[in-house]
């Protein structure tokens, strides 16, 4: 008993942390531009993608290929903004909205000529067969994806938090005019904040990549489970992105399980928007809601 | 003297006339119903049947959207409502067109009128959240009650709208039937706009506290601009499923409902021309790029991104600004020269 | 001499802070009551208080006889409240008419009903003579009728506040708050504002305002209510409240009140 609980409790933390990642990278756009990114599950999407050709076609090791990865998804969200992006939500956030919607068509087929139309398969990494440690059955890659996907949000912790650079960007996030007022290079922010929403999504693609089919139209149904994730965390918190993934991993878990495996979808839907219609501003999120 | 302001009173009521709302949409009407004269072809007649049915969708989305500032993405899932529910009830239950079509765009404006009742409360983000989950419940329905939809496969197949002893069969038939209801919606949409109506709506996007101020109900105003969405939606999804004759989820995706939201802000948000201008040229876009190249869709992005990225405001903005550099350009080049 | 405003025990919090404080106080009908008291003395959440963009925690407010405080905002206007804001409360991407116009939402409902707009011709926009004619007059009255066209987003500072000002007169308000309205106004203006002001009082409308200006307090008003932390301190004749100690003291310190 207790190990199928154990079992599931892996299989919902995995998944909601990649949710978490993407739903990070949700938060940090919108802190900075006020805008909601329609291609943040594209980016992931883009992410595995890469993933695939470093480590099946070309045989780098894994985190050789997941650290390149992340490099490429992020610089191509910074010239993404710089070009595309930018100067739409510069003049209004409905603006921006657009744009990443065009962004989202883009990567989409850009990803079908890329990688064509079919889906690929990834090798699993850490192994996909059930071990059992200290008479708990674990699959190894759900552990393994668990244990990256912690590791990466207490890097990034640490980096909003400690370092310079990290505190510019949430000091940017929080009071613009002032940022500028203090020196701090606010469109080289914004370009930082891009690479890490890109650099998150590509981690939670690759992440995702050996659990699930890799096709180049998976990035829309990743982006409305990350931007539920986000609203339940709190809009524009990260610590509360990363909970609210756990969260709707669990609730979509139980739903499928428990309720109406063809209907999860929905119900996992509804249940959380009953949740946010009784607290809207999520877990984390500030009072006055996210507009 | 009576008689010159007489005179001058009745030749200012004729440039009302002519000025007028109704006469413009009458000469539109008019001009446009010659088109089955000179189109080529059956594909092309129904391509601007098809043209017609989003035209109706987009424009509720533009009330939605662009009157009042709502995201909302539910217009895929109400079209879906509205076509199913009327197809159904005349496969089905036998039931007159008319009494379906009422039946159905009531069931659309009402799941909207209820979608909106639930959010005006808490705004923006809440709004876009409720209408995903709403089109994913609507679109799991649609999968998984394959006794009554058909399931993935399709609602298949669906009869032709008859009124009374006349069947309208032909695709030129569907344009007589369906270009007078789309000019119609237009009608309604541009008289909600420049009324009080329409004032307070807009007010209430452009400052809410003021706008309360002066009195303006916001719930009652975002509940009515959603629940006229749904009711466009409703019968655009009428019109779509008699012409096409098949339904499916995959003509209601969500793909199409984020399409329409770039409609509308293309077009200008809440220019009822610009989003019939925008759905018409987006379309024309797509399906000639489709013979050209297998990727159109990215052409189709990048074009989105290019055409926000210049002219945020949409199409308004983006032809103010070709009107001055043409204007730019002919000063220069007709400039004074002055030389020794 | 009826009372057009009662406000009895009024409090409100935020947070453990309290902004204000069993609030009392009365005015009558065609007054004009100034509020002061020094930065954070509770006067901005006094007015929304009044206009309903914010809920007491206790205590009633009562316009002419009926108790509003149960109220939501934009039900206030029905009652004859109207005010302004200390940032000019403008529809920016609406012309100056239609910014008007709007003010003239709980004037008549005829022209606000669907099935009218929808099917019959007098009932958009323009063909309400009457409510055109008090839009213009409003704008008249605020001497802004020559920029009716204009953008409201293009008109300056100082216009915006009269503009702001002359949206909310159009249904003819008794009661008529004022948050600031000399902030961000040049002495011309300023003088410009009184005139309007006291014109606004003898048509019959009663003004409340909150103020730094003292030549705008001390000119106008017929009595002043002083705040501090929330509380009410002083009540009177503005040259009273010159005189108060307490009024004194906390605007300038201890020291001065005692000289």
């Amino acid at each position: 008993m207790i190990d199928t609980i154990v079992a599931i409790l892996f299989n919902a933390l995995s998944m909601g942390l990649i949710y978490g990642l993407i739903a990070c990278g949700f938060s940090l756009i919108f802190r900075m531009t006020r805008v909601i990114n329609f291609a943040a599950g594209d980016l992931a999407m883009l992410g595995g993608m890469i993933g695939y050709t470093l480590y099946v076609t070309m045989h780098l090791p894994f985190w050789l290929a997941l650290f390149l990865s992340m490099l490429a998804t992020g610089l191509f969200m910074v010239i993404m903004d710089r070009i595309a992006l930018r100067p739409a939500y510069r003049r209004g956030v409905l603006a921006g909205v657009v744009s990443t919607i065009g962004l989202s068509f883009v990567m989409q087929n850009g990803a079908q000529i890329i990688w064509g139309r079919g889906g690929f398969s990834f090798p699993s990494v850490f192994g996909n067969e059930v071990v059992e440690v200290g008479g708990i059955r674990l699959v190894p890659e759900r552990v393994a994806i668990s244990l990256i996907g912690l590791a990466v949000t207490g890097i990034l912790t640490y980096f909003l938090m400690r370092t310079k650079s990290g505190m510019a960007a949430r000091a940017t996030a929080g009071d613009r005019e002032t940022a500028l007022l203090m020196g701090i290079d606010v469109g080289q922010m914004n370009s930082l904040s891009f690479f890490i929403a890109g650099a998150l999504g590509a981690i939670a693609g690759v992440l995702a990549a050996p659990v699930t089919f890799l096709t180049a139209t998976m990035g829309l149904s990743l982006a409305v489970n990350g931007f539920v994730a986000a609203l339940v965390g709190g809009m524009g918190s990260l610590p509360g992105a990363i909970v609210g993934g756990i969260i709707l991993s669990l609730v979509e878990t139980a739903a499928g399980a428990y309720i109406d495996a063809n209907y999860r979808e929905g119900i996992t839907f509804i249940a959380l928007i009953v949740v946010l219609l009784l607290r809207p501003r999520g877990i984390f999120g500030e009072v006055g809601g996210p507009t | 003297m009576s008689q010159s302001s007489a005179v001058a009173r009745k030749s200012a009521a004729t440039r009302a006339v002519w000025r007028s709302l109704e006469f413009r949409l009458l000469v539109l009407l008019a001009v446009l119903s010659l088109y089955p004269l000179v189109a080529p072809g059956r594909y092309e007649m129904q391509f601007a049947d098809l043209i017609l049915v989003y035209i109706v969708i987009a424009l509720g989305q533009n009330i939605v959207l662009g009157y009042s500032g709502q995201i909302s993405i539910a217009q895929s899932a109400l079209a879906a409502i509205g076509g199913y529910t009327c197809a159904l009830l005349c496969m089905k239950l036998d039931c007159p067109f008319w009494l379906a079509a009422i039946i159905s765009v009531l069931a659309s404006t009402s799941c909207a009128a209820f979608l909106g009742l639930l959010t005006s409360r808490v705004r923006t983000h809440y709004l876009l959240l409720v209408t995903i989950g709403f089109h994913i419940v609507v679109l799991l329905l649609i999968i998984n009650l394959v006794w009554l939809t058909g399931g993935p496969m399709g609602l298949y197949p669906v009869p032709k709208i008859r009124f009374g002893n006349y069947t309208v069969l032909t695709p030129s038939n569907y344009y007589y039937v369906y270009l007078p209801t789309a000019l119609l919606l237009l009608y309604f949409a541009e008289r909600i706009r420049t009324s009080r109506i329409g004032l307070a709506i807009f007010a209430l996007k452009s400052n809410e506290s003021a706008a309360l101020t002066v009195g303006v109900a916001p719930r009652y105003y975002l509940t009515l601009t959603m629940a006229l969405s749904g009711f466009y939606a409703g019968i655009g999804g009428v019109m779509f499923a008699f012409l096409v004759g098949f339904l499916g989820p995959e003509s209601f995706g969500l793909l199409s409902a984020l399409l329409y939201i770039v409609i509308v802000v293309l077009g200008g948000m809440g220019n009822n021309y610009g989003v019939v201008i925008v759905t018409v040229g987006l379309n024309l876009l797509s399906d000639h790029l489709k013979v050209l190249a297998e990727s159109w869709v990215m052409i189709y992005g990048v074009l989105i991104m290019v055409t926000i990225g210049i002219a945020p405001g949409g199409l308004p903005e983006l032809a103010t600004k070709l009107v001055r550099q043409i204007f730019r350009a002919r000063t220069s080049s007709g400039g004074v020269v002055t030389e020794a | 001499m009826t009372l057009i405003l009662q406000v009895e025990r009024l409090s409100k919090s935020f947070g453990g802070m309290r902004a204000v404080n069993a609030l009392d106080f009365a005015i009558r009908r065609g007054e004009i009551r100034g509020l002061i008291g020094p930065n954070g003395s509770g006067k901005t959440t006094t007015i929304n208080l009044l206009s309903g963009l914010l809920r007491p925690d206790q205590g009633t407010i009562t316009v002419a006889g009926k108790r509003i405080d149960g109220l939501p905002a934009y039900k206030r206007a029905g009652f004859g409240v109207a005010r302004t804001f200390q940032a000019p409360a403008v529809f920016k991407d609406l012309s100056v008419f239609q910014n008007v116009l709007v003010g003239g939402h709980s004037f008549e409902s005829f022209g606000l009903k669907l099935r009218n707009v929808l099917f019959r011709q007098w009932s958009v926009l323009n063909r309400n003579a009457d409510l055109v004619q008090r839009c213009m007059r409003s704008l008249e009255f605020v001497g802004l009728d020559h920029r009716a066209p204009a953008l409201a987003g293009d008109l300056s500072y100082g216009e915006q506040k009269l503009l702001d000002l002359a949206k909310v007169l159009v249904c003819g308000p008794a009661l008529v708050l004022l948050d600031e309205p000399a902030g961000g106004l040049d002495p011309s203006q300023v003088t410009q504002l009184k005139g309007i002001v006291a014109r606004l009082r003898s048509s019959g409308t009663t003004i409340l305002f909150s103020e730094h200006n003292v030549s705008m307090i001390m000119g106008i008003c017929d009595e002043i209510t002083v705040l501090n932390f929330g509380k009410k301190i002083a009540e009177g004749p503005p040259d009273t409240i010159k005189r108060h100690p307490e009024v004194i003291a906390c605007y300038l310190g201890t020291k001065a009140a005692d000289q």
